[in-house]
């Protein structure tokens, strides 16, 4: 009996020292305190807070599933069509990895906007967090790319035309627009050299890139802190009038409401990939199960629903080079967004009704901007989507001036207390 | 406001789940209805496979699905080969016409298409309404027009059955002397007593539109039953944390 106690805890010490021996070599300990128990969050953190971990979670689930999915896919014109329908069909569960990958994608696009809606709403992309706003906006270019790189490797009749249109968008660059054109595809038209060179960008430098990027957008959070819905700066863990706390460590309060959020994102997601993957031809076009034929233009080339407003901009706007000036804007005003803001409060619950209005105003354009650019254009179409694409102008153009002028609430002390 | 917003976005993804955009005459189809699978196949391996392919289905797995062959009894093996392989195929190949480039090309004018995805590329009710539009056309090659596709390169494929049931809807008067053909041959099939009756045409292109969806996407029925199994357990699952974070969140003041 004895001796067995003393194997008890000779292994408890062996297990300890083992422990030890790692923490003295590595930082776990000071990590684990400086970004989960001692990480300090405000109490009153709402679900739009959660976007932000969700899309990390996808993040990773899409680099898991794209790995599996490499295993199987052939990135040339003769087999890549093929390999998909091998994936879907031959391999165990092999629908289910590609589900979760091209609906993944349509999500994580879905929980990004939401994540930039809150940074809009209760604006944390305002002093001192502009960084973290303009790394994000960064994220979200970069997704873009991602996206719009992996959109080819199916080798579908959309993925080839969508990617001939937007490589040929380049070729209206004066003097190396045609050099570039070709450097980028690898050949005149896009061809099986483009669809290696893609590969290899979608699977490993825009994925490096982007966990390089989401790494650093997590250090600037971490340096100046979490925003709350109210928008007013918390620097005291306590109030001191009623002793409640207004700040509460990551650990274990937001760590068991994150999870709860996962679980709920995860129904809703599963209910997407194992019932309506295609949602639609939303998330996985019909014409796309047509394999590629660069000698077969479809009447209408749609674009995948997050590339949408960026092809309704090139579609209304007569000028192609313009168009490109123009599309580029589009993603410029998002990073100017800190220094065109001249309204001292942060978030929309203290603000006055200009912002909401503009707020709405924004919200409602770039949603029916999107929505429109996936339909057939009609000339009335066309001068609608102009007058979408004024209003979205406008809301950041006029913003210096409607920001200044506003009448706003008066903010709340504290958390405490309400 | 976090309950409610849940609410609405699950109220968003149910109504793109019901929805279901279509303009031409739609099709019931049901993916669980065996015999009309079965019947499906057989009337595509008859009447749709000497020109076309279905190059990413195989025939045994064909066979387990539709329940024709058992996977571990190698003797239902041959009950597959009789019924569904025409060609000199292996039941482990996929699905392939005989049919040559070249002399379809010079019949039709073009290679008959895959029909492997056909579905998902068009969808069921296209398909459905491109078989039954099929008329009487002596302009054309082969005698037949269709209303839904002017001018298509295929043949019906199903003339066999439309001539026994008299299915041809007449769009032309021109065509009067070719109907009063067809009523005359109508009367000749029915004379043979020792033939099974006809099928009428509606159903035969349901049960072989019902097959076509299934080989586009074979996997969905057992998507869906795995779905059904995963979602009950996230929500048991967001339970049971939802009481824990109760827990944890109790004792901090609004």
């Amino acid at each position: 009996m004895r001796i067995a106690a003393l194997r008890r805890t000779d292994k408890k010490l062996i297990t300890k020292n083992r422990v030890n021996w790692l923490s003295e070599r590595l930082p776990i300990n000071e990590y684990i305190r400086q970004h989960l128990t001692q990480y300090y969050l405000p109490k009153n953190l709402n679900f739009w807070y959660f976007f932000g971990f969700l899309s990390l979670f996808t993040f990773f689930l899409q680099v898991v599933t794209g790995i599996w999915l490499t295993l199987f896919y052939t990135p040339t014109p003769e087999g890549a069509f093929n390999s998909i329908e091998m994936i879907m069909r031959d391999i165990p569960y092999g629908w289910l990895l590609r589900y979760l990958h091209s609906s993944g994608a349509s999500v994580f696009f879905i929980l990004i906007y939401a994540h930039i809606f809150r940074s809009l709403l209760y604006g944390s992309y305002k002093k001192p967090r502009e960084l973290v706003w303009l790394l994000g906006v960064c994220l979200y270019i970069i997704l873009l790319l991602e996206a719009f790189l992996g959109y080819l490797l199916p080798w579908g009749q959309t993925s080839y035309w969508a990617s001939q249109i937007g490589t040929s968008l380049l070729d209206s660059i004066p003097k190396i627009g045609h050099t570039l054109t070709l450097w980028i595809r690898g050949n005149n038209v896009v061809a099986g050299e483009t669809l290696h060179r893609f590969f290899a960008f979608h699977v490993i430098a825009i994925p490096l890139s982007l966990i390089f990027i989401i790494r650093l957008h997590l250090i600037a959070l971490h340096k100046v802190g979490c925003n709350n819905p109210e928008g007013i700066s918390i620097q005291t863990k306590t109030c001191l009038h009623n002793k409640t706390l207004s700040k509460v460590p990551f650990h274990p309060y937001y760590t068991i409401k994150e999870l709860l959020a996962l679980l709920i994102f995860l129904f809703i997601f599963s209910v997407i990939v194992f019932f309506v993957p295609e949602m639609h031809g939303y998330f996985l076009e019909a014409n796309n199960f047509i394999p590629a034929d660069p000698l077969l233009t479809p009447d209408h080339i749609q674009p995948l629903w997050y590339l949408a407003p960026f092809y309704g901009v090139l579609c209304v706007i007569p000028n192609k080079t313009l168009g490109i000036l123009v599309m580029g804007g589009v993603i410029f005003m998002l990073l100017m967004l800190p220094w065109l803001d001249r309204n001292p409060v942060r978030s929309m619950r203290n603000r006055g009704y200009y912002s909401r209005f503009a707020l709405a105003n924004f919200i409602l354009s770039f949603s029916l901007l999107s929505y429109i650019s996936t339909t057939v254009f009609t000339p009335n179409k066309v001068i609608f989507v102009q007058i979408l694409l004024l209003n979205y102008f406008l809301f950041f153009l006029l913003m210096p001036f409607y920001t200044k002028y506003e009448k706003n609430k008066p903010l709340p002390q504290s958390l405490c207390g309400k | 406001m976090w309950k409610i917003s849940v609410f609405f976005l699950f109220i968003l993804i149910l109504s793109f789940t019901l929805a279901n955009p279509s303009k031409s005459k739609p099709i019931k189809l049901s993916s669980s209805d065996l015999a009309s699978l079965q019947r499906g196949a057989k009337y595509f391996m008859n009447y749709c496979s000497g020109c076309h392919s279905l190059q990413y289905m195989r025939y045994n797995r064909l066979g387990v699905d539709l329940k024709i062959e058992d996977k571990f009894d190698s003797s239902t093996q041959q009950r597959l080969k009789d019924n569904l392989v025409f060609t000199q195929a292996k039941t482990s190949d996929t699905i392939k016409s005989n049919l040559h480039k070249e002399e379809s090309l010079r019949w039709f004018g073009k290679p008959p298409p895959d029909l492997s995805l056909s579905i998902r590329a068009r969808s069921a009710d296209w398909v459905y309404n491109y078989l039954l539009s099929f008329y009487l056309d002596d302009t054309r090659p082969f005698g037949v027009n269709n209303s839904f596709i002017k001018n298509t390169a295929m043949p019906d494929p199903l003339a066999i059955i439309r001539m026994d049931t008299n299915a041809y809807h007449n769009l032309n008067k021109t065509n009067d002397q070719l109907s009063l053909k067809i009523s005359n041959h109508v009367i000749y099939s029915h004379s043979n007593k020792s033939r099974p009756p006809t099928p009428i045409l509606e159903e035969v292109v349901t049960d072989l539109v019902n097959f076509l969806t299934y080989i586009a996407d074979p996997t969905k029925n057992n998507r869906q039953s795995l779905g059904k199994k995963v979602c009950g357990f996230l929500l048991l699952l967001t339970y049971f944390v939802y009481i824990l974070k109760k827990q944890i969140w109790g004792n901090v003041k609004k």
